[in-house]
């Protein structure tokens, strides 16, 4: 069954100055469907609208950010709840305990002036009493770190006195420790040394074994997607383009873009030329006509100036938004 | 121990440097003058009309070259002068003479004492958690009404609004005196009657310097706390599902304070002023009505010896706070 | 101007423009008075507000709408001084202090810092008790200059500080330009807005201690200023004797004038700051 799905999901920053009105189209009729019990990545570049569509299925929208359309649903024990018409207080218990949320570089994501102990205090109990202390919060807490191979010493400190990768770990460790259906990452490994993300990326792993719930993770590093995602979906100008097996992917990637992206990793030994994608990605307020990739496409058609493609099933369990997939699969 | 050493020992090195600065400057100030200062002095306080026989005015005149330290050169003048600071002699005060200014000082210090401190920490404390919570709920109406109500106060003077409300509240609807610390002829003692009058003539005072003083950290307060509600942490507290009031308090609120207090630092000067002003203006008898009796009797030394101990004593109190603002903020308390 | 159309926008702005303006046309009026304010006893004394004498009249004979353009006009004068002249030095000090670093940095802070603590009121009142009838408008305005230029010396230095770190300056020093015409071409561009930004709030801060510091009778009270008006109006016990008219034309004027000036300079500000701009496109109608 599927953990979250949205339908159409649009959501635009609106901008008005003076007399102009800007709509910066970041998240552009989306349709996902995301599985129990799987790592799904989303890759893509910098200001292609990933970490809006994160906030948006999150409902952290805040103004200018706007919700324009479509519905995001979450499966909440067998039943598919549309989560925008919660109310506010309702949904507010569905945070944490259901899908919780680790930012883009949580240097700054834990209160300054209290201790890290308080902090994950504050985030437990806000969705679940403690009636003795020591059995209801510290002794799960201190198993929770223990099993994520945290040292003790983090309660105890202050945010500032943690190291960078130990903070990410820490936030990570804080986003877990209700155990939620949904854990929705954003790029947990930039701003990070490489000893660190590989700490973090095994971290991932282990979680989602040990607790059997989805990640979502967002990341513009292809290696982390290769590493740790069963399956990816490669976003646009707002929109998603493709979506596979990471295997699959990887290996027979069917939209021109994911095949520039691919094309574009550095393989060990390989020594030749990689090219990359001619052009720049449109601004997210001036989308061109049709298809929004079609200006640095090398397979342009016609109809691809004029029309919108679908994200549709190409073979089994591959879907891209492409005329020419469409095209050769009515071939 | 290095966090005595890089915190501590500049801000020490910092409260020396504002009490040489303004010393000096008190020093400076009145040998600017070519006209002779004691004969002016003198002259004042005849064309006041008081009555000085000559010889009462030859042993001023002595006792007053002798106080300014008007012999030698202007540098033995000025280690002279550092040399009564410590003693705390700032010579007798000119008009009543011969009680020392120090005495005067101290019999009208803990009336101005008493109302600086209560009244700053009135509305310190509740200006900055209106201003808190109208950041923190900026689009509700009392938020919105509060801020257009500061926006027009904040910038009146202390000397117009202290002005302001004696008009209103002691002449045109006379509830509360207009002058004074307590009324003539009342007894003090602790007992209920003097301290209820002493209430009554403290209310208006106090009130111009609680309602301007929360004016202005209401406005500061909104500004830091509208820049907090945009950190992630904030955000991060709300994508966890964290209530609302503990959000406000714990993580905007809280962070809110700790520039406050540096902030509360870097304004005593004014306020001190402000209070000043406002004891002149009800005749309240502090500090402030003690030298405007100053001014007008022309007493140079009590003047220069409130002066002195008004640099003294703000810098003393900015280093205090200075220094026990590690116990609020972590992130100083621990490298 | 479309900048200046989108400030019109604010309410505040709008008000405090409006009566700022009304305010500067008072002062212009006083070039026109029939009485010469520094005379006594020219008009019928203690009326109330009545026609030609639409303030009212002193207790000393003077019409109170004349005065009044005239108290205008010379404490905005002074006001004007006392900002720019310490614009000046803060932009001086600032300048130093941020672009030298190191120990002369930290000895100008260190006297910066003092002036910022300081307890000034005292202080200003022990220099205007020994000038007294020496302190003029402009003598005022100089000394007013000499302590308001502390905060804002800070804020300046904060910028060049940060300008200094600037990729534009590499280029500048590596490409041979001499460390003053640096200074001057490429950094007044960002603190001249700085410094207009800061000459409102200084200019509220001048005229409060004139008004002050008048009515403790300080100044040269001949010379008619808002401070001057009160303290006379004070003096001579208008309000006990009922000639309410006196102090409240003064107070009135003033609270106007301060009010206006502060609204200028936060909507100003508002306006100007990056942050608040994001914050205010976005509020979609509907």
């Amino acid at each position: 069954m599927d953990i979250l799905k949205t339908e159409h999901l649009k959501s635009y920053y609106i901008l008005e100055m003076g007399e102009e009105k800007k709509e910066v189209k970041a998240v552009n009729d989306v349709t996902v469907n995301i599985r129990e019990d799987e790592i799904y990545g989303i890759a893509g570049e910098s200001g292609c609208g990933k970490s809006t569509f994160l906030k948006t299925i999150c409902r952290l929208v805040e103004p200018p950010l706007r919700m324009m359309g479509g519905s995001i649903h979450y499966q909440v024990d067998g039943n598919y709840v549309e989560i925008t018409e919660l109310k506010e207080e309702e949904f507010r218990k569905l945070r944490w305990k259901y899908v919780s949320y680790i930012p883009q570089g949580s240097m700054n994501a834990l209160n300054p002036i209290i201790r890290v102990k308080e902090s994950f205090k504050d985030f437990f109990t806000a969705h679940q009493r403690i009636e003795d202390e020591e059995r209801d919060f510290e002794e799960p807490l201190k198993r929770h770190l223990s099993a994520l191979g945290l040292p003790m010493r983090v309660l105890k400190s202050y945010p500032h006195q943690l190291s960078g990768g130990m903070r990410q770990r820490t936030t990570i460790a804080l986003a877990t420790i209700l155990q939620p259906r949904i854990i929705v990452a954003d790029e947990p490994t930039t701003a990070l040394d490489v000893v660190a993300q590989r700490a973090v990326i095994q971290l991932l792993k282990d979680i989602q074994k040990l607790q059997k719930n989805t990640i979502i993770l967002v990341t513009h590093d292809m290696a982390v997607h290769a590493n740790i995602t069963d399956r990816i979906g490669i976003m646009y100008a707002g929109m998603f383009v493709e979506e596979a097996e990471t295997r699959e992917i990887f290996e027979n990637p069917l939209h021109p873009y994911t095949r520039f992206l691919i094309a574009s990793l550095p393989k060990v030994g390989d020594k030749s030329y990689k090219p990359s994608v001619p052009g720049a990605p449109p601004a997210l307020s001036n989308l061109p006509s049709g298809c929004p990739f079609h200006p640095r496409c090398p397979y342009v058609m016609e109809i691809c100036k004029e029309e919108i493609p679908q994200l549709v099933e190409v073979s089994a369990e591959h879907k891209s938004a492409c005329f020419l997939s469409s095209k050769e699969r009515v071939e | 121990m290095l966090f005595l050493k890089r915190y501590l020992l500049p801000r020490i090195v910092q409260f020396l440097v504002v009490v040489f600065v303004g010393i000096t400057i008190v020093f400076i100030v009145p040998r600017l003058t070519p006209v002779d200062p004691v004969q002016q002095v003198i002259n004042r306080i005849t064309a006041q009309g008081a009555f000085l026989d000559p010889a009462a005015v030859d042993s001023m005149r002595k006792s007053l070259t002798e106080l300014y330290g008007l012999e030698g050169s202007m540098l033995q003048q000025y280690f002279a002068f550092w040399g009564r600071l410590f003693r705390g002699d700032f010579g007798p005060s000119l008009f009543q003479f011969p009680i020392p200014v120090t005495q005067l000082i101290m019999t009208s210090l803990p009336w101005t004492a008493g109302l600086l401190i209560s009244t700053t920490l009135i509305s310190w404390i509740v200006g900055n958690l209106l201003g808190g919570l109208a950041g923190y709920f900026k689009d509700r109406r009392w938020a919105k009404i509060l801020d257009n109500i500061s926006m027009v106060i904040r910038p009146i003077p202390y000397y117009i609004f202290a002005l302001l409300l004696l008009i209103l509240f002691a002449y045109l609807v006379p509830v509360f005196p207009s002058a004074g610390g307590y009324s003539v002829g009342r007894r003090i003692g602790f007992n209920w009657a003097f301290i209820s009058d002493v209430l009554k003539h403290s209310f208006l005072p106090a009130l111009s310097l609680i309602v301007l003083g929360m004016a202005a950290n209401f406005m500061t307060m909104k500004l830091i706390v509208s820049n907090i509600v945009a950190e992630d942490y904030v955000m991060y507290a709300k994508a966890g599902g964290l209530k609302e009031s503990k959000i406000a308090f714990k993580y905007v609120l809280k962070n809110g304070l700790l520039p406050q207090i540096t902030g509360l630092a870097l304004s005593l000067g004014q306020i001190f002023g402000g209070a000043l002003i406002t004891e002149i203006v009800f005749s309240y008898p502090g500090i402030g009505t003690l030298v405007y009796g100053a001014i007008n009797s022309g007493d140079y030394n009590l003047i220069m010896g409130v002066t002195s101990l008004s640099v003294i004593g703000i810098a003393g109190a900015t280093l205090i706070i200075d220094l026990l603002y590690p116990l609020f903020d972590p992130r100083i308390r621990y490298r | 101007m479309e900048s200046f159309r989108e400030l019109m926008k604010d309410g505040r702005f709008k008000f405090a423009f409006i009566v700022v303006c009304a305010l500067a046309l008072l002062s212009l009026l006083s070039f026109f008075s029939p009485y010469n304010p520094l005379k006594w006893n020219v008009v019928p004394r203690d009326l109330p507000p009545c026609w030609p004498h639409i303030f009212g009249t002193t207790s000393q004979g003077q019409d109170l709408f004349w005065q009044s353009t005239f108290a205008i006009r010379n404490s905005l004068i002074i006001a004007l001084i006392a900002s720019s002249i310490s614009r000046v030095i803060a932009v001086i000090v600032g300048l130093i202090a941020g672009y030298r670093g190191g120990r002369v940095d930290t000895i100008l802070m260190s006297i910066n810092d003092s002036f910022v603590v300081m307890p000034l009121l005292p202080i200003l009142i022990l220099i205007a008790s020994v000038m007294r009838e020496n302190l003029t408008m402009v003598a005022l305005g100089l000394i007013l200059s000499l302590f308001g230029w502390a905060w804002d010396a800070r804020v300046i230095r904060s910028q060049i500080l940060s300008l200094r770190e600037r990729e534009f300056t590499y280029t500048a020093i590596l490409s041979g330009t001499r460390t003053f015409s640096l200074v001057i071409k490429e950094y007044f561009p960002f603190i001249i807005p700085i410094m207009f930004a800061t000459v409102i709030n200084n200019m509220i801060w001048a005229i409060g201690m004139e008004v002050t510091l008048a009515v403790l009778g300080l100044t040269n009270i001949e010379v008619p200023t808002i401070g001057t008006m009160i303290h006379w109006a004070v003096n001579y016990q208008s309000l006990l004797l009922g000639y309410w008219w006196w102090i409240l034309t003064p107070v009135v004027i003033s609270i106007l004038l301060f009010v206006a000036l502060y609204l200028l300079s936060s909507s100003l500000s508002e306006y100007l700051d990056p942050r608040t701009r994001i914050q205010r496109i976005g509020k979609v109608r509907g």
